[in-house]
């Protein structure tokens, strides 16, 4: 018998398979992520030779361009709607753009709707039985698409890329600024961005804004009965008095049927809170979904009830477990329990929680720099110091640094 | 609506529901083919589970792996273009992918040679059982003595479970070659093998002693 007839080659497969399973931590997917994007952004390298060729192939093009553009007819400026709106790129036919006021239609066929407005260009870069392809080059494209269309349509404005499933919505994009926002007034649609691993889901009266820096954020649009969860506030930035958190209705409420959570939105959180003890606190615990019961817990913890408020996160994450809502609850938690019950080894506790369940939320930071103090604060000094060294190590120019450094500087 | 395959928000997000590429391989073909930001996203999120997956099992969960799935992605960035049919596109990354790590080991046994005090990396990853990364570290040290291709015919034989033809597909070569190779690979280490006592012990088949 041969050595491979004695070793069970297929376990040792297995073995390695089940150990190596193709799982990537999600913080090194998206460290991957960005590193391609970025390699993508770059110029691809060359080598000495590469710019001579390329110099001297670039010098016979220009020469050709000079003898074809002295040969060519004149024909540069675009014809949209009948406007000449001149000419925008080196294939005119395929770009159009908008009068400075006004829309202009893209030829897209049945289905859709698809306008570019007030100077925005843009192009059909395919359409056909099974797509519909456009790319936004500036300014602001609305669309109107027939759910029920068979054909699917992708907006595409710089890194980002926008799936639509069927709705209304207007995607706004500034190359000069890198700023990139979609709003959807009806349905849904799913935005691939550069910074997140997969697609972000955005829902009728929300609005997705990514900056330059990489950052997203999810806003309404307008108030809605859906409650808008709360950013993360910087710790120097900590309200002591209550800010509104979105733009007030252009309608206001009729004074005789207010409901908690437009008080709440017009920062009225007291008030608020009193009307949903009207209504029956523990009954909305049972029953509320999780978005609307993560907004009454924020709304008790911003009116200063916080036993209510930890009675209602705790609540969050009893009904919600596993989810980033619950996620969120450890958070605020950890934060009622440092700075309302002064309890500082109950607030590591549920920082830790949070941190464990959403490295990479958007209370992260915060978490971080909130668990160094109250490691500190709870007399545990050297698991503090090295929270420190964590801190400043991902955040060295974080709200909590001044704190890490006084931290690491003392004896 | 497709249901959430991750909850990674980006930093900033809230309340944001991370879903799969939802296109199929035609729409991401007209994408990477326009080249760009965008595409580089849309084909790592596609992919970079299965590239990550073979690069590692080619390699051995060393610390480098990062780089080399950066480089696999750079070339499948690249070439994208020669792809003609959206249905080869899947089994074309993959064979970039596997090329990418082969590449990878050739150049380390190479700079073994010269630097003869140069280790193989250390394997780290496993699951938390240490007796099952402890025989993955030992299953890890006797593949980096086999040839570069009889160690990568033997992992997509073994251990992506390919079949032959896809085997010499993946590894661009005749179907005897693959062949060949599997069977130089399996004899080099089982014998390799049968010198560790606990890996001879582990994966000794019933009645062969």
């Amino acid at each position: 018998m041969t050595d491979a007839q004695r070793i069970d080659l297929d376990a040792v497969g297995e073995l390695v398979a089940s150990s190596i399973d193709g799982r990537i931590e999600p913080a090194a997917r998206l460290a991957g992520r960005e590193r391609l994007v970025r390699a993508a952004e770059e110029p691809s390298p060359r080598g000495v030779w590469g710019v001579w060729i390329g110099a001297s192939v670039g010098a016979l093009a220009v020469a050709a361009a000079l003898v074809v553009w002295w040969a060519w007819p004149r024909a540069a400026a675009v014809a949209v709607d009948g406007q000449v709106v001149g000419p925008i790129a080196s294939r005119p036919s395929e770009w159009m753009q908008a009068p400075t006021t006004g829309a202009v239609a893209l030829p897209v066929g049945d289905g859709a709707s698809l306008s570019l407005v007030d100077g925005a260009r843009g192009r059909v870069s395919i359409a056909d039985d099974a797509q519909v392809g456009v790319v936004l080059d500036a300014g602001t494209l609305r669309a109107e698409v027939d759910p029920h269309a068979r054909r699917q349509v992708v907006v595409e404005a710089g890194p980002h890329r926008v799936h639509v499933v069927g709705t209304v919505f207007a995607v706004q994009w500034s190359p000069s600024e890198g700023r990139f926002e979609v709003e959807v007034t009806r349905g849904k649609v799913e935005v691939h961005t550069p910074t997140s691993s997969a697609a972000i889901a955005v829902d009728a009266g929300r609005r997705l804004v990514a900056d330059p820096s990489g950052e997203v954020k999810l806003t309404a649009i307008e108030p809605t009965d859906e409650p808008v969860p709360v950013p993360a506030i910087e710790p120097e930035n900590e309200p002591t008095t209550p800010r509104p958190r979105a733009k007030p209705r252009a309608t206001p409420d009729p004074i005789d049927t207010p409901t908690w959570e437009a008080l709440a939105r017009a920062g009225k959180y007291a008030e608020a809170f009193a009307m949903i003890e009207a209504s029956g606190f523990d009954a909305a615990l049972g029953s509320l979904p999780a978005a609307s019961l993560e907004h009454l817990a924020d709304v008790a913890r911003l009116a200063g009830r916080g036993t209510d408020a930890q009675t209602a996160y705790t609540k969050l994450r009893t009904r919600f477990a596993g989810t980033a809502t619950a996620a969120r609850a450890a958070f605020q938690l950890g934060r009622l329990a440092a700075d309302t019950s002064k309890k500082p080894k109950d607030a590591v506790r549920w920082l830790e929680t949070y941190l464990a369940e959403a490295p990479q939320g958007s209370f992260a930071k915060l978490a971080r720099g909130r668990l160094m103090v109250a490691l500190r604060d709870g007399g545990d000094r050297e698991a503090s110091r090295a929270a420190a060294r964590v801190y400043l190590d991902s955040y060295p120019d974080g709200p909590h640094a001044k704190i890490a450094d006084a931290l690491l500087a003392s004896p | 609506m497709t249901s959430p395959a991750h909850r990674l928000a980006p930093p900033g997000a809230a309340n944001v529901q991370v879903l799969p590429w939802a296109g199929d391989d035609r729409e991401l073909m007209a994408l990477l083919q326009r080249g760009g930001a965008a595409a580089a996203a849309v084909v790592y999120d596609r992919f970079a589970s299965d590239v990550h997956r073979v690069v590692a099992r080619c390699l051995g969960p060393d610390r480098e792996r990062e780089d080399v799935v950066h480089d696999a992605f750079v070339q499948i960035l690249r070439g994208v273009g020669r792809v003609r049919e959206p249905a080869a596109l899947r089994g074309w990354v993959m064979a970039v992918a596997v090329n990418t790590a082969r590449s990878e080991l050739r150049r380390r046994r190479l700079r073994r040679l010269f630097w003869s005090s140069e280790q193989a990396p250390d394997v780290e990853g496993g699951h938390g059982d240490p007796e099952a990364r402890d025989l993955l570290r030992r299953i890890y040290r006797r593949l980096d003595r086999l040839g570069t291709s009889e160690r990568v015919a033997f992992v997509l034989r073994f251990v992506e479970r390919h079949e032959l033809v896809e085997v010499a597909r993946l590894m661009d070569c005749s179907l005897a070659t693959a062949k060949r190779r599997i069977a130089r690979a399996s004899e080099q280490f089982a014998a390799l093998a049968a010198d560790d006592p606990e890996v001879a012990a582990r994966f000794a088949k019933a009645g062969s002693s």
